[in-house]
This record gives structure tokens, sequence and C-alpha cells, in this order.
């Protein structure tokens, strides 16, 4: 293949990788997944998680090629499973991702290597889309995933840049069904993007729409494609060459990310609260300490007595007969904030 | 498991009430062998018969710890006795739910808008929402301009929401603030509510909108009444009414002949409240007066495994309630900007030729137009629609929760 195709097919992978992560937030958006029985995702699993991406490289490297593709047969049928049940229920769901699983066999095995190239990604792809609204739906926060891509961050540097780590399980599983990455381009340098970098360029944009809003979702999403782009630009440009750590790149963006919408929006919404379409909480949601102390030392302008007083930070910013009617001015006059309250008293 | 279920309240019904000991024997039934079906052959309790004799409804063996009180918007108010264990399974029950459903916690304050009279939605609503760590402010049923400038009002308290973020109210005076709101000029982002929860009566989706407008926050609703608690019903994603095969077992019926209701037509909820989640007043077959329309068995929402019915379509008061539906008024009376809230109403005349009756800020043609047109896209079935100025002209209205205002001494200006 030419370097002019292989430029070509890198934009088109980029075209892909967006695509995938709008269908993902539509489908987070749109479908409610069934609820698997494993609680809501905590601190261990995202240590375990870690823990898993460090270790089964090295098991995959070390096993036959058709034990790891038994693995990762099984991994794609629930995931595709899962993803296609709220859509086709009952049997369908089952018989579909069968089919499905059993067209990638056949077509990396009997079928031609463009052909196989196709149905693997497509089936990556329904896996990414539902994988990562999974881990959504099932409760993992936005602050989980920040955790999980600032870890990634480093081990990708570590087993893409370091250490072969990273073109040794390239080696393993290229050309073995369900190879858990997306390829689309045959010879010796593909254009070609993993499994881990689709899921989280995925994962956070929902987790983010979820916690933060539509507009953190969008955000997320949109610097995501930024950096896959980059990427694409570095290796047209010869910048780069072989495997790059897209996710050292992407997960110090999701970790900045996450404590700005964090800040911004005070808490994260529950999914509870997401799929009542709850607003996404004010800054300063729960009060503390600090926020009470610094009222006090407001001094109260003067006023007639029994009026109520808004305060934002240092600031008067409405007087009114009442402690509600006192917020709802200092909402008129601009103050964005929930304003803390104190009575005028005769002194 | 229905079945069991059954017969063990069956049981305890015959042998330590005295109202169902007589009622099984004279109606040749043998509580031991109940069954779903031979259930049907039990006649129906009704209000009057428990307000009538409520004593011969309480177990022998119970021990009555609290007298709970609807408000009675329907006529006269029900008593149900409860004792000390149901309040605390009920209390359990509500906090499970605080936690799952309202999403409650310890930084959350909910306030309790109801009737102070609402004896048992009060006790358990303050028992569930302290449980779950969040904090219960109790406003009662005040004047609504009260109320709007006490959930707007900063809270100040260290590790709380600023303001309160969750109230529970009855619908209508939910009505009745969004009214104040409208007027006033307040805006959602006066209020830091997150969510707002109503019981008791319809709430209907132009209500739910003009409250997310005006008090910025999602409104939600489900079934529950004091007589068959803790046994109620919650709305799926579709709008179908699901009802919980844990604790009460209900049926629909026709209200007249107390017969099943077919697939498609309309009845009335009728329940049996299961022992041991309730052991002091025992009721079988207690006709709820709330009217639904049955759904076939097939439905592909998320619950579709539970039984299901319609939304609640109204109270069952003669053969207009069923022809007219509360529901289907309402949704027309609280989209229309110049009814004010909670709406006013009557519905007169017979089955075929029923007359709505409205109160309104101003009776104008306009007004009367707009009502007319969008009924006839309603389908509400009414010949005629009359629009007064002054409630003193109208008809009776229908009675609704909000009229069982509390004063406070703001009010007399002190």
């Amino acid at each position: 293949m030419s370097s002019e195709s292989a430029y070509l097919f890198s934009y088109v992978l980029l075209g892909c990788e967006s695509l995938l992560v709008a269908i993902a937030l539509v489908y987070h958006a749109k479908v409610r997944m069934p609820r698997p029985a494993i609680g809501v995702y905590n601190r261990a699993d995202i240590l375990i998680m870690s823990l898993l991406v460090v270790v089964m490289p090295v098991i995959y490297v070390a096993i036959s090629g058709a034990i790891v593709s038994a693995f990762f047969c099984l991994i794609c049928y629930a995931a595709l499973q899962v993803t296609i049940a709220p859509l086709a229920r009952g049997r369908a769901s089952w018989l579909i991702a069968a089919g499905l699983c059993a067209a990638d066999l056949v077509a990396t095995e009997w079928g031609g290597p463009h052909q196989a190239l196709l149905v693997n990604d497509v089936v990556i792809g329904i896996a990414v889309v539902g994988a990562a609204n999974l881990w959504v739906q099932s409760g993992m926060r936005s602050a989980h995933i920040a955790w999980f891509a600032g870890f990634l961050a480093v081990y990708d540097f570590v087993a893409t840049s370091v250490t072969s780590s990273t073109d040794d399980f390239i080696a393993r599983v290229s050309g073995i069904p369900f190879s858990p990455e997306w390829v689309f381009t045959l010879g010796p340098n593909p254009v070609a993007i993993g499994l881990g970098d689709l899921l989280l360029l995925s994962v956070f944009p929902l987790a983010a729409h979820r916690s933060f809003g539509a507009v953190a979702g969008i955000v997320a999403m949109a610097i995501g494609t930024a950096v896959v782009a980059a990427d694409t630009v570095a290796y047209h440009y010869g910048v780069l060459h072989g495997a790059a750590p897209v996710l050292t790149v992407l997960g110090p963006l999701v970790v900045v990310q996450h404590h700005l919408w964090r800040r911004a929006r005070g808490r994260e919404r529950t999914t509870g609260e997401w799929r009542r379409n709850a607003v996404p909480v004010a800054a300063g949601a729960v009060l503390a300490d600090h926020d009470i102390r610094s009222t006090d030392a407001v001094p109260l302008p003067d006023g007639p007595t029994g009026f109520w007083v808004a305060i934002d930070g240092t600031r008067v910013v409405g007087v009114a007969p009442t402690p509600g009617a006192a917020r709802r001015k200092a909402r008129e006059n601009g103050c964005t904030a929930v304003p803390q309250v104190r009575e005028i008293t005769a002194t | 498991m229905t079945n069991r279920a059954l017969r063990v309240t069956a049981r305890a019904a015959a042998t330590d009430t005295a109202y169902y000991g007589e009622l099984f024997s004279r109606a040749g039934l043998d509580p031991g062998d109940l069954t779903v079906e031979s259930l049907k052959r039990l006649p129906v309790t009704t209000k009057p018969t428990l307000r009538g004799r409520l004593g011969a409804f309480v177990s022998s063996k119970a021990h009555p710890a609290l007298l709970a009180t609807t408000t009675g918007t329907t006529g006269m108010p029900t008593s149900v006795w409860f004792s000390h264990r149901e309040l605390r399974i009920f209390s359990a029950l509500s906090t499970i739910a605080a936690v799952t459903t309202l999403g409650l916690r310890g930084r959350h304050v909910l306030a309790y808008a109801g009737c102070s009279r609402a004896t048992l939605a009060l006790t358990i609503s303050k028992e569930s929402v302290t449980r779950s760590g969040a904090s219960f402010v109790q406003l009662g049923m005040i004047d609504p301009d009260i109320c709007l400038e006490r959930l707007a009002a900063p809270l100040g308290l260290r590790g709380k929401r600023p303001q309160i973020s969750h109230v529970t109210a009855p619908t209508s005076y939910l009505a009745a603030l969004v009214h104040a709101a409208e007027t006033n000029g307040w805006q959602g982002g006066d209020f830091g509510l997150e969510h707002i929860e109503v019981a008791g009566e319809i709430l209907t989706d132009a209500l739910k909108a003009r409250a997310r407008a005006t008090l910025g926050a999602e409104v939600t609703d489900g079934y529950l009444g004091t007589e068959t608690a803790p046994a109620g019903a919650a709305y799926c994603e579709e709008g179908h009414l699901h009802f919980g095969r844990e604790f009460a077992h209900f049926e629909v019926v026709d209200p007249f002949t107390f017969a099943e209701t077919a697939s498609g037509e309309i009845g009335m909820l009728v329940a049996t409240p299961y022992v041991p989640y309730r052991d002091c007043t025992i009721l079988l077959r207690y006709a709820t007066g709330d009217l639904v329309r049955r759904l076939g068995p097939a439905l592909s929402c998320a619950q579709g495994h539970l039984p299901a019915t319609s939304p609640i379509l109204g109270r069952f008061s003669g053969p207009l309630s069923l022809r007219v539906h509360s529901r289907q008024v309402l949704e027309l009376l609280e989209s229309e900007p110049d009814v004010p809230l909670p709406a006013r109403y009557s519905v007169t005349g017979d089955a075929d030729r029923a007359v709505l009756h409205v109160l309104v800020k101003k009776d104008t043609a306009l007004t009367l137009s707009r009502l007319e047109e969008r009924a006839q896209k309603l389908g509400l079935p009414v010949s005629r629609i009359r629009l007064y100025g002054d409630r003193d002209d109208m008809p009776p209205t229908v009675p609704v929760r909000a009229d069982l205002r509390e004063e406070t001494f703001e009010m007399k200006g002190c």
C-alpha cells in the first residue's frame, strides 16, 4: 500500500473513531441497559482493572493464539449480547451476538484479509459501544475514569515507548479472530488503533455526559477526537513512526477535564439523577465551614432592622424583608451563586 | 407465592378480626384454601364499611399504636390503626426507597409540604429521611407564597446543600406552588431543588412541565395509600403503573358489580395488603375507589414482568366518573394559563351530556375557545364547557388536598 493510501486510511480511522463515540453517546442517551448483578463500580474495581491491564498482555504473549482468541471470543460475545439486548429482546440478542462472533471467526479463518478486517472492526466497534455504556450505566463515575486514565497514561508510555510490551502484544493478537483492535489496512505497519484507546475515547464522554451534563460529554468527545486527529497529522508529516502511546496524551486531558467539571458543577450526578434529567448541581453545592465564617466577617449595611442581607463571598448582593426574597434579589442583581443570608439586627 | 400470601393473610383476617371471621362464614370460603380465583368470591370491603366498623378490622393479636387518618378529599376521612411493628417496617422500606429511588444522601435537605394531619405520611417521611442521613424540614401546607420563600431561603448549614434540595407535597399543593411562583416571578434559579415528589392526587404532564420551568426540578409520583400501605405501585418509563407482588395483591374490578374487569376496560383498584407486613388493621379486597384501565399481559417496558395498569384516571363517584376522567380534565386545565392552579372544576349532567364547569382568571371567549379546542384534541367527552370568574357561582367543585391549608402567624402579619 502506498503511503498516500495509508494517510487516507488514517483519516478514515479518525472519522470512524468520531462516529463510534457519537454512536456510544446516542446509545447512552436513548438506551437503558439491563443492570448487571455486579453492584456499582468502586475504587477497588478500578485498582483491579489497572492490575489486569498490566498483567494480561504479558499472559497473552505467553499463551497460544488459540487460547487468546477463545478468551476474546467469550468477552466479545458477552459485550455484543449485552449491547444488543435492549434493542432486540429475548433470544434474538443471543442469536445476533452468536452470529456476529461466528462471522468474525469464519472471516478471519476462511475469508479474505479485507473481509476479516471489516467484520472484526464491526464486532469490536459494537463491543466498545456496549462495554463503555455498561460501565457508565452501572455507576462507573467520572472520578473512577480519571484515576484509570491517569494510570493508563503512565502505563501506555512505559509499555509503548520504554518497553516492547505493546509491540509484543500487537504481534500476538494481529490476525487472530476477535483481535482487540481496529485495523484499517494490511501490511507490516497498518493503520490501527487499540481496543484500550477506543474504550477510553468512548467511556469518558459518556461518564462526563452522565455526571456533568451534555456539554461536558460533547467537550470530552471533541478533545478525544482532537487527540486522535493530532496523532493522525503527526503521522502524516512524519513526526511519529510506529506505535504511539495515545493514552499518554489522552489520560492527562481526561484528568484535567474531570477536575474542571467537578469544580464547576460541585459534584457528579448519580445515574439515577441523570435518568431523572436532574440539572447538574451548581458550584459550592455543599457548604463548608469557611463559607459560613467568611460571611460572618462581612460588615452589614445600614438598613431596616429585620431585613435580610444576601452575601456572596465578601459582597452584599441583595437586601430584602425575608431570607428567600434576599436570595432572589441576589439573583436579580446578577449573582449566580447561592449567597449566604444574615438578618439586620438592632445593635 | 400469591396464593400462599393470600392464605396467610386470609387466615389472620378470619381468626383475628371480627369482620372477616363473620364474612368468611357467610361466603362459605375456607381461608386456608384461598386462591387468587376463589378470592374473587369474597365481597369487597368498601370505605364506608371500614369507617363504620374500624374496630372490627383490627386484629385481636395486635397492639395498635397509631391511628392514621386519610385527608378525606373524597368525603369523610378514613382511619386505620397501625402497630409499632408495622410502623418500623414501613420506615425501613421507605428508607430504602429514599436512598435508592430519591437518591437521598447526607448532603440533602427534604421539606415535607404536606398536610400535617396526614399522620402516616408525615411520620414515615420524617423517619426515612433522617435514617438516610438527610435532614428533614416540616413545612406543612402553608400559604404557597410563604412556602416558596422558605424553599428559596439559603440554609447556611455546613455539609449540606445551600438550600432545600427535595420536596414532598400533595399534587394539588404543588399546583398551588407553581401558580404562586408564576404569578410572583419566581424562577427555577431561585431554588436549589433537585427533585419534587408528589403523591395522593393525579400528576399531569402539563403540571410536570410547568413545575420544571418555574421550580427548576423534575417531578415524580407513584401510587400509595394509607389504607393499603406499604403496598404501592410505580410508573415505568412508558407510563404504565406497575404493582409489585411482594406486599399486596391488586385486582381491577367493575365498580358496580365488583366482577373482574377485562383487558382494556376501566375498573376500580381493589387491594389485599399481605400479612406479615400488615398485622393490625387487616383488609381483604379493599376497594380503593381509584379508577384505572386494565392493560394486556404483554408489555414491552422494562417492568413488563410486573402486573400493570394505566395511570390512575380518577376517583369513582358514579357513572359520570367512568366517562369523564379527572386525569383528562386536569391535563386540559393545567395546560391552560388562564386557569388558576390548583384547577377548580366540576362535572355535571349525565354520561352523554356532561358539562365541565371551570374557574378561570377572567371569563373570555378566547380562553373558552382554547379550552374547547384542546378538549376536542384530548378526546374529552364533554358536550359543553362553562367558565366562571367567581367560585361561588359554580356548582360544588372537586375537593383537593391543597384546600387543607394550615395557617401561620406570618399570614396574620405578626
